[in-house]
């Protein structure tokens, strides 16, 4: 018999239980070599900006980065990559296509994707890229957005980021006036022992919700980490606050064709009672 | 004692104050303050926008290990009570660092300083509370 009884398909089921079991997955790049020129475009364009030569290994230069820029460089360093490689037209296009499927799966095929990729670089030791315990939806973002987060290179343990999984972090967040006095430090102490460090080799990339705590500490590896991330949401979901808007902080990728017929509607006038 | 560098952003997507700022123009307007006053910038925590949580700054705070301190855009972001206002001002500065606010162009890093910004805001709130000029005439 040829009948269904589930509106979800096969492919779909796995990440959707993982995701909604844990708020995160991680897969490998859809297309690695588009993420090996993605990253060698951005290697190209650093070694430029620091006065280098092009590198012969893409990873090592990325990893060893520290020995070669001193830490009060790095925020210029980050800023002129995040400048640069925004403005190329390839960018965004070739961001979306490392996770495509598993974003469509998670989220939907009419996506509004962030504007600008953001950039982290963190050195060894350097205490002036950290992205304390938070949750993005904390600071007025969209509930209904996914990041896309991406390494340039192996990461694990304190080189990484990490997460408090779903049903814990939920738990916590209901509870997050109680942490009013010693505030986010307190909340982090609190967590601590439930945080799940992200190992995230390069190849692979990690979709998670940010409405579940996460974050970063000071890198005690010995390697530089450098990692993207991008926000998608369903292009008709609700927004956040102003500045997280569509347009100003969103746009959409993948209306399709019976939206832009819908838009393009003109329903008819001038009648006369 | 390990030596102290860079002032530790800190914004809001809540108004504060008379001001609705969008987050990266207030991480502007910090890495312009930090520029002019040759000091390191350190990336900014976001506060949370629910109304009155603080748990962000509480946060940053609580160890300020390693930075010179704390800027911020506005006194208007700092706490609307006095008291845990005060106990703000109590805790930065007993880790030797000081609190700068990039509007008033205003380094909280001594006492007297903190008595100098609460008649500021007190002022401020009493001209609030005053007629418009839109009231007269």
């Amino acid at each position: 018999m040829a009948l269904i009884d589930s509106f979800e398909s096969a492919a779909e089921v796995p990440d959707g239980r993982e995701f909604l079991d844990s708020a995160y997955v991680i897969r490998d790049v859809e297309d690695r070599n588009a993420l090996d020129s993605l990253r060698h475009q951005i290697v190209l364009a650093a070694s430029r900006m620091i006065g280098r030569p092009e590198p012969a290994e893409d990873g090592a230069f990325l990893d060893n980065l520290h020995e070669i820029v001193p830490v009060d460089k790095l925020n210029d360093l980050r800023l002129g990559l995040y400048r640069e490689i925004n403005g190329a037209a390839w960018f965004r296009p070739t961001y979306f296509r490392l996770a495509r499927q598993v974003v469509e799966r998670l989220v939907g095929n009419e996506l509004a994707m962030q504007n600008r990729i953001n950039f982290s670089i963190q050195m060894p030791d350097d205490r002036t890229s950290l992205l304390d315990l938070h949750a993005d939806v904390f600071a007025g973002e969209t509930p209904y957005q996914v990041v896309q987060w991406l390494p340039l290179v192996d990461v694990k343990r304190t080189k990484s980021m990490f997460i408090l999984e779903r049903p814990k972090s939920e738990k916590i967040v209901a509870r997050l006036k109680e942490f009013s006095k010693g505030g986010m430090s307190a909340l982090y102490e609190a967590v601590k022992p439930d945080l799940v460090w992200l190992d995230i080799p390069y190849g692979k990339v990690l979709i998670f919700s940010p409405n579940v705590l996460h974050g970063n500490v000071v890198n005690e590896e010995r390697t530089t980490r450098w990692s993207l991330n991008c926000r998608y949401t369903g292009l008709f979901t609700p927004y956040g606050i102003g500045e997280r808007s569509l347009g100003s902080y969103y746009s959409p990728i993948t209306a399709r064709p019976v939206t832009r017929m819908g838009i393009a509607y003109r329903e008819p006038g001038g009648f006369e009672e | 004692m390990s030596e102290r560098e860079g002032l530790r952003g800190y914004v809001t997507a809540r108004g504060f104050g008379p001001y609705v700022i969008p987050v990266p123009v207030q991480s502007l307007a910090l890495r312009d303050y930090c520029a002019r006053k040759k000091k390191l910038y350190v990336l900014p925590a976001n506060e949370n926008c629910f109304p009155h949580s603080y748990l962000v700054l509480e946060g940053l705070i609580h160890n300020l290990e390693g930075y010179e301190g704390i800027v911020m855009c506005s006194m208007h972001m700092l706490p609307q009570r006095a008291v845990r206002r005060a106990a703000v001002f109590r805790r930065v500065l007993d880790q030797g660092c000081s609190l700068h606010l990039v509007l008033e162009d205003f380094a909280v890093a001594r006492p007297e300083d903190v008595a100098k910004l609460e008649e500021l805001l007190i002022i401020d709130r009493l001209a609030a509370q005053g007629p418009r000029l839109t009231d007269v005439g």
